[in-house]
């Protein structure tokens, strides 16, 4: 750990993407594969598989040849100044719409589960606040935070599955025919959408110390997300069935909602939720980090701090503005934040990749 | 309306006054950078307030672009 210089481990990059994996995962994942696959749902990670690895293999190519330097550098250097510049450009737009549709979703669910009487306002404004607050120490408390909840964060996921594996009913997973294939690859669309946010790991990527064990430590994650993937559709589609499933805006904490204990403990639902917010509360506050970071990189400003509250102002009414339900926000994620999540956060990638090989800069 | 906009005066001033203990390459960058967040907050705020009961900003970019839901 090298908190003087600024800088996080590999490790802890890893652990701040593994947190902030799990809110959207959830929420997302279960619901589109099983609307576009049915009973296939849970196949959809096959292809994934696949198309893991061969991001895996991308994004290790980049690494190995450019450590330690930030994703706007690296554009800059493959793509050439303008592009690479137009390609920063882009990326922000993306954080600052990602940003504002995540944290809308998060209040949505909030107030849709535990709270229903408390303002959206105060909701989002209190959330805001508090990664402003944060942020004024920098990336090293967010990556030590992260460490920490991760850990807990997995333990709880772990232990939720174990507990609601008793009421899944096995027949929901079958019948497959071979008329599944095509919707399963559809279904892995789903779950590339959410792997995309990867990319917003190498926008501070010059923060990040990377050694020589790089190689494995992705390939633990690459392992990590496999797994986390193919359960978060496994039981809620085990316990709802593909029907219900699709139709359900938050089914992995609604599967949770079945946990009994000898039918004497229930409702456990609530004590999970609140940890849910740290990972609701980490993806804020990296995201607006990383946003905050291209703007540094782009305009070469060595303080960027006096810009963060107005950015975060911003951001909060764009959250407000966004949408008025939950029907607009799962309407504006399957038609449009989708597609753009594949093109930014995985197209992007592999075209520097291919340009990188052509100009053989990897 | 108006407290919100006295809020933005303060924040504003006491930002800006930050910026400029900074180093001079800064400054100019800084402060061109704040202004254009500032009003692009400005202008979600208004849409924000004229479209309290109407449409949200999703509601229109479905109709721009035919989006059937």
């Amino acid at each position: 750990m090298d908190k003087d210089r600024g800088m996080i481990s590999q490790y802890q990059s890893i652990t701040l993407y593994v947190l902030i994996f799990f809110s959207p995962c959830i929420r997302y994942i279960p619901s589109f594969t099983s609307s576009v696959a049915g009973r296939a749902a849970w196949m959809s990670i096959i292809p994934m598989i696949f198309i893991g690895l061969l991001y895996l293999y991308v994004w290790n190519s980049i690494m190995a040849k450019y450590k330690s330097i930030s994703y706007l550098n690296i554009m800059k250097d493959i793509l050439g100044s303008k592009i690479g510049s137009i390609c920063g450009y882009i990326f922000f737009i993306w954080i600052t719409i990602m940003l504002a549709y995540n944290v809308r979703v998060y209040a949505e669910r909030i107030l849709s589960t535990a709270t229903p009487n408390i303002n959206m306002i105060l909701l989002v404004g209190m959330f805001f606040l508090v990664s402003f607050y944060i942020l004024k120490s920098g990336i090293v408390v967010l990556a030590r935070m992260s460490e920490i909840f991760s850990i807990i964060m997995i333990v709880i996921f772990f232990a939720s599955c174990v507990m609601v594996a008793p009421n899944i009913d096995v027949t929901n997973y079958f019948p497959i025919t071979y008329k599944d294939i095509f919707p399963a690859f559809k279904g892995s669309l789903g779950i590339i959408t959410i792997w995309s946010y990867i990319s917003i790991l190498f926008i501070y990527y010059d923060k990040v110390l990377v050694r020589e064990k790089f190689k494995s430590l992705n390939f633990k994650l690459y392992l990590f997300l496999i797994i986390i993937s193919l359960l978060t559709i496994l039981i809620p589609l085990g316990v709802f069935g593909e029907t219900v499933l699709s139709k359900m805006p938050i089914p992995f904490l609604s599967s949770i909602m079945e946990i009994s204990f000898f039918e004497t403990i229930e409702r456990i639902d609530a004590g999970i939720i609140v940890f849910w917010i740290i990972t609701d509360f980490m993806l804020t506050a990296l995201f607006t980090y990383s946003a905050m970071h291209l703007v540094k990189e782009e305009f070469e400003i060595e303080n960027i701090r006096p810009l963060t509250s107005i950015y975060l102002l911003f951001v909060f009414f764009l959250t407000l503005i966004i949408a008025k339900s939950n029907f607009e926000l799962t309407s504006l994620s399957t038609n449009i934040l989708t597609a753009m999540n594949i093109i930014i956060g995985f197209i992007i990638p592999f075209a520097i990749f291919i340009v990188g090989k052509i100009r053989k800069k990897i | 309306m108006v407290v919100f906009f006295i809020f933005l005066i303060v924040l504003t001033i006491y930002q800006i006054s930050t910026i400029l203990e900074r180093r001079k390459e800064d400054v100019k960058k800084s402060i061109i950078i704040y202004f254009v967040f500032l009003s692009l907050t400005i202008i979600v705020w208004l849409y924000y307030k004229d479209n309290f009961y109407g449409d949200s900003l999703s509601t229109k970019i479905f109709r721009l672009l035919n989006i059937k839901r």
